[in-house]
């Protein structure tokens, strides 16, 4: 069990960690693509 | 003046300290690329971030990460446009996949051989060139006497004669790809993305600044289907990268996060962008950005002469230096010998430095212009990033100004 534990534990923290960052980028993203519509007054999508 | 969340950050994992204000800079510059080319962009990246004293086992991995995220941003939006064929990319995929494996293996023959180095810039090189080379003439050949009416909607330049002789071959199973509209074999669609992906596994690329343009001539997508297709398949590619580098400890998650912040708003110009530029004009933009990756890889092809002045002599001395000996015994173990060395050196910069002002005139000469070299390319694709990035948000602009007038036109009238 330990021995499973130490080798998934690794794999777990990055791809927790890499998500985090990738649902950060949406969320910036999303939030930037909203003002740059507004400011350029652009409608739509 | 140091300004908050602008001014210097330390990076834990790298060692390094750097100007947040630049990762920024240069992630919203790629991100505004990326999302207007479908590309990755490590090309531009990986040497600016060497520029900013990244050290490249850092730069390659922080940048796998960046571009993962980036792509997801600029895939989403392109998606909304309607600009990504799914059935496409995710076979796409497939093909890339085996194509890198088969890259992967020849470069293991080729460093067998001893031939990598060369093969691969000489390989890099003729790529870059020839795309940009055959994509400025294909521009100039379409625009020869042809209308400058602004007012037009935007246009695609066509679909080539080798897309159309592909799009012929009626090899079961036919595939119709709906976004793309046109039914191709499905096996045209393996050979070519397997051929894109055994040239980025072999060149040791994402392998956008390929596809994109085999997705267009070779296949026969519009270029708009093209970038957001082509962004699609690197954001599975990209995430795989990002771990497979994260899992070894070469991303740095600050570096990243900082790059992807930038990125992401930048992203969203360059995907807005392909809304408002002719098909056509996206594609003399990217012949002029490979054109630009060329020189950028001349520069590293000179620095690398200068290199050679004395790497076999730091080579023979690594290999005899007791603390590489107890490394490659233990934490090395299961690296090749070039690897074990390449490694070696980029994790002890100071022992290196030590051993080089020790070394002849020659030899600290030769170092320096290395270093020079290097730099230049660097700035080269920095400075390119950086120009690149403000004339496809200037033609946005100009695009959206234009649309509001026509719009307040049909009003009025």
């Amino acid at each position: 069990m330990a021995v499973i534990v130490s080798k998934l534990l690794p794999i777990v923290v990055t791809v927790v960690m890499l998500a985090a960052i990738i649902l950060l980028t949406m969320g910036v993203g999303w939030a930037s693509g909203k003002l740059i519509r507004k400011m350029l007054g652009i409608g739509g999508n | 003046m140091d300004i908050p969340l602008l001014g210097m950050i330390y990076l834990p994992i790298s060692g390094v300290e750097i100007m947040a204000w630049k990762l920024i800079l240069l992630g919203f510059c790629v991100g505004v690329i990326g999302g207007f080319f479908g590309v990755g962009g490590a090309f531009m990246v990986t040497p600016a971030l060497n520029v900013f004293g990244f050290p490249m086992a850092y730069a390659i991995g922080t940048d796998m990460a960046h571009i993962a995220g980036k792509s997801i941003v600029a895939t989403a939006k392109h998606r909304k446009y309607g600009n990504v064929d799914m059935r496409l990319g995710l076979l796409m995929i497939v093909g890339t996949a085996v194509g890198i494996e088969l890259g992967a293996h020849f470069i293991m023959w080729l460093e067998k051989v001893g031939k990598v180095d060369v093969t691969v810039r000489y390989t890099y090189m003729v790529l870059l060139f020839g795309l940009s080379s055959y994509m400025l003439y294909e521009y100039f050949k379409l625009t020869k006497g042809a209308s400058t009416d602004k007012s037009k909607p935007v246009s695609d330049a066509g679909t080539s004669g080798l897309a159309l002789k592909m799009q012929s071959l009626k090899i079961p199973p036919m595939i119709h790809l709906k976004v793309s509209g046109f039914h191709i074999s499905m096996w045209v669609i393996l050979i070519v993305s397997a051929c894109t992906g055994f040239l980025a596994g072999f060149l040791g690329v994402g392998g956008g600044f390929i596809r994109m343009p085999s997705l267009m001539y070779v296949i026969g997508c519009p270029t708009r289907v093209a970038v957001g297709t082509d962004l699609f398949e690197i954001v599975i590619t990209g995430a795989y990268g990002a771990f497979s580098y994260a899992m070894k400890g070469r991303v740095e998650l600050i570096a990243a996060t900082v790059m992807l912040i930038g990125a992401a708003v930048g992203a969203q110009f360059g995907t807005l962008a392909t809304q408002y530029v002719k098909g056509l004009k996206i594609r003399l933009y990217f012949a002029v950005t490979m054109f630009l990756a060329g020189i950028s890889v001349i520069f590293k092809h000179i620095a690398g002469t200068y290199k050679a002045v004395y790497s076999s002599d730091l080579n023979a001395w690594v290999k005899i230096n007791p603390d590489f000996i107890q490394w490659a015994k233990v934490e090395g173990a299961a690296l090749s010998a070039k690897v074990q060395v390449r490694d070696w050196i980029m994790m002890n910069k100071a022992a290196v430095k030590g051993w080089l002002a020790q070394q002849s005139d020659v030899i600290q000469q030769a170092k320096a212009m290395e270093k020079m070299w290097n730099d230049y390319s660097g700035y080269l694709m920095l400075g390119a990033a950086v120009g690149l990035s403000i004339l496809i948000i200037s033609k946005m602009l100009a695009g959206v100004k234009l649309e509001k007038q026509l719009k307040a036109g049909k009003t009025g009238g």
